[in-house]
């Protein structure tokens, strides 16, 4: 009798020895989340550590385009209203797993691979984060808060890659050529559960033209294919001046009071404030604000003045005055002399980047720091609403039909121009009452001699408002 | 005692069998495919393409020709065969089956520009279909088609797992 009840004591563990076994095995080889018996914990170590990271600075890195990749189907991912919850997510695992790369290099295998490896990878099931600039690796580390990297083979980092039906992660260096691949076991992702929402989504599927055509488009070109009428809205915009007491504006930049301001009123309309000792301002009637500051800093020392010490500074100044518009996304990075930088912003609208093309300014914030302190200050900031009406927007292929017929035109031999990026993007057009803006597709294009500039058109009509040569 | 001991026999089965089955499934499953067609016209290549499996409804047809070359594309669903009635069954002795037949669905007209490129999108269903795209422009007319098939990749992960162990009853007494 003991000895039938200690097989069915041995059977009854080894059943759930073997229930336990083929969980496991379930998980490992399908990874498929079994909803109450097996979930990958949310939070983890990486998560906990980014808390300590500066994450002021760090809502300011956003990727130029965030493209998934999905079994084949390619689409752009924009941080609109309707998806801007799951692009921020994705991101935070993007910067999660940068968190986990920098925190050692000893800790993480690596592969390094060619970037042609590049259009294969794209054929599996990721999001790729491709970022607006080359980001120098230390400077990135040091927005994520950490005081060194020792990953310095790696010398800049254009996108990052990350798989949702793997652990695999990439790092695109286009400096090297080099393709980084990653599997780092300790970070725990919730890439599939995103790429489920992504999926609940109706999206466009979108052609990378190089895979049709190297020679005349780069890989960043990359289009949607519409079977609908594709539409924007119309929006109206003011500037952020209107309706503002400019001396009010002057004295909270110069710090002191309305009436010790000192001003001068140019013909153009422009208003000049200065505090008659270290500051001065002017206010363009447009609504560009430029700021100079000729006072010297307290000298820090070096090791004091991280580029996120930096990106701290221009964050809490911007704050101060005026604030920064919504989605606004560090443009570029450039190290100066005295230990300075100068940080340029720019912001989008629906997830579509916002160009002034009037003004010549590709930057509509832009920031310099110079021992510890602001030196000079330049913004151009609109309030967009939208009209409620929609605008029918033109397939990017017409669009380079467009430009194709004006360069022949221009009798440029077609074969010698190579287009290098194509995107839709708001564009201000000022008039002398009003601000508009205009949703265009914007070509960046390359001549063979090394010539390269931006046509912009009209994205309802084709019009060309814009050319560089 | 004895059923004790098959029915440990079974679960050890059930398990060494989901180790190996397990991963091969999955190989076959995450098979990536590409879910654009390309028809290039602009080279002399094969008029019927090599069948594809998609795993994603949104299929892209892309490809390349001449300039202000007229491109058709017809998609074709495939109806499967009708079983046919005891009664003519009986009567004709016939086989059980009549074949399947192409149906037109839709079609789509595009003009190639200066790019030489075109980019049309196009949504299957569960199901054979067919992709026929003819370029007309002053040198002639060119046809090329492909079959196309869509499979649900997690239906087929959710398949094969009810499979194996679906049946497998855990109430032991």
């Amino acid at each position: 009798m003991v000895i039938l009840k200690l097989e069915k004591l041995k059977t009854t563990i080894l059943i759930l020895l073997v229930l336990v076994s083929i969980v496991l095995t379930t998980r490992i080889w399908l990874d498929i989340s079994i909803e109450g018996i097996f979930i990958m914990p949310k939070d983890n170590v990486i998560k906990e550590e980014k808390k300590d990271v500066e994450f002021d600075s760090l809502a300011f890195i956003k990727p130029e385009k965030m493209i998934i990749n999905n079994n084949g189907k390619h689409t752009l991912l924009f941080n609109d209203s309707e998806k801007g919850a799951l692009y921020n997510r994705i991101l935070e695992e993007g910067m999660a797993f940068l968190g986990n790369l920098f925190s050692s290099k000893e800790s993480m295998s690596y592969d390094i691979l060619p970037i042609e490896n590049l259009n294969k990878i794209r054929q599996g099931s990721n999001v790729e984060i491709i970022l607006p600039f080359s980001f120098d690796v230390d400077i990135l580390a040091s927005i994520l808060g950490f005081d060194k990297t020792d990953w310095i083979d790696i010398k800049g980092v254009d996108s990052i890659i990350m798989s949702f039906d793997s652990n695999l992660h990439y790092i695109l260096d286009k400096k090297e050529g080099s393709l980084y691949e990653f599997n780092p076991i300790d970070l725990k992702s919730n890439m599939k559960f995103l790429l489920d929402m992504i999926n609940k989504f109706e999206t466009y599927s979108y052609v990378f033209l190089n895979e049709l055509d190297s020679e005349k488009f780069s890989d960043d070109v990359f289009i949607p294919a519409y079977s609908s009428s594709f539409k924007l809205p119309r929006v109206s915009v003011t500037s952020e001046i209107q309706d503002k007491d400019l001396k009010d504006i002057a004295a909270s930049f110069l710090n002191i009071e309305a009436g010790s301001l000192r001003s001068i009123v140019e013909p153009n309309g422009t208003v000049i404030y200065s505090d008659g000792s270290e500051k001065g301002m002017k206010i363009n009637k447009d609504g560009l604000i430029e700021y100079v500051s000729y006072t010297s800093g307290i000298i820090l020392k070096k090791s004091i003045l991280s580029i996120n010490d930096l990106v701290d500074i221009a964050t809490g100044f911007i704050e101060d005055h005026l604030g920064f518009p919504y989605d606004t996304y560090i443009s570029s990075i450039e190290k100066t002399d005295n230990d300075g930088c100068i940080i340029k912003y720019n912001y989008r609208y629906e997830g579509l980047p916002i160009i002034n093309d009037n003004l010549g300014l590709k930057d509509l914030v832009e920031i310099e720091i110079a021992e510890g302190k602001v030196k000079k200050y330049k913004r151009l900031i609109r309030h967009i609403k939208e009209t409620g009406e929609l605008k029918d927007i033109k397939n990017p292929l017409s669009i380079i039909d467009i430009l194709y017929k004006r360069l022949h035109d221009k009798n440029m031999n077609l074969d010698e121009i190579k287009i290098m990026d194509a995107y839709l993007a708001y564009m201000e057009f000022d008039t002398e009452k009003d601000i508009f803006m205009l949703p265009v597709w914007v070509l960046d294009v390359i001549t063979y001699e090394g010539n390269r500039g931006k046509y912009i058109m009209n994205a309802e009509t084709g019009v060309i408002l814009s050319e560089p040569y | 005692m004895v059923n004790n001991k098959g029915f440990v026999k079974i679960l050890i089965i059930v398990l060494v069998l989901s180790m190996i089955i397990l991963p091969l499934i999955s190989a076959v499953v995450s098979a990536d495919d590409d879910n654009k067609i390309v028809f290039n016209f602009l080279e002399d290549t094969e008029d019927i393409l090599e069948p594809k499996i998609f795993y994603n409804k949104d299929i892209t047809i892309t490809g390349r020709a001449l300039e202000n070359t007229t491109i058709n594309i017809n998609k074709y669903w495939y109806r499967l065969p009708r079983k046919k009635s005891i009664i003519s069954k009986e009567k004709s002795q016939e086989p059980d089956y009549d074949l399947g037949k192409w149906i037109f669905s839709c079609g789509f007209s595009e003009i190639v520009g200066a790019s030489q490129i075109f980019i049309v999108p196009v949504r299957i269903n569960m199901g054979k279909y067919k992709i026929e795209v003819t370029a007309i422009n002053n040198n002639g007319e060119i046809t090329k088609e492909i079959v196309v098939e869509y499979n649900d990749k997690e239906q087929i992960n959710k398949e094969f797992r009810t499979r194996i162990f679906g049946d497998l009853d855990l109430n032991i007494e």
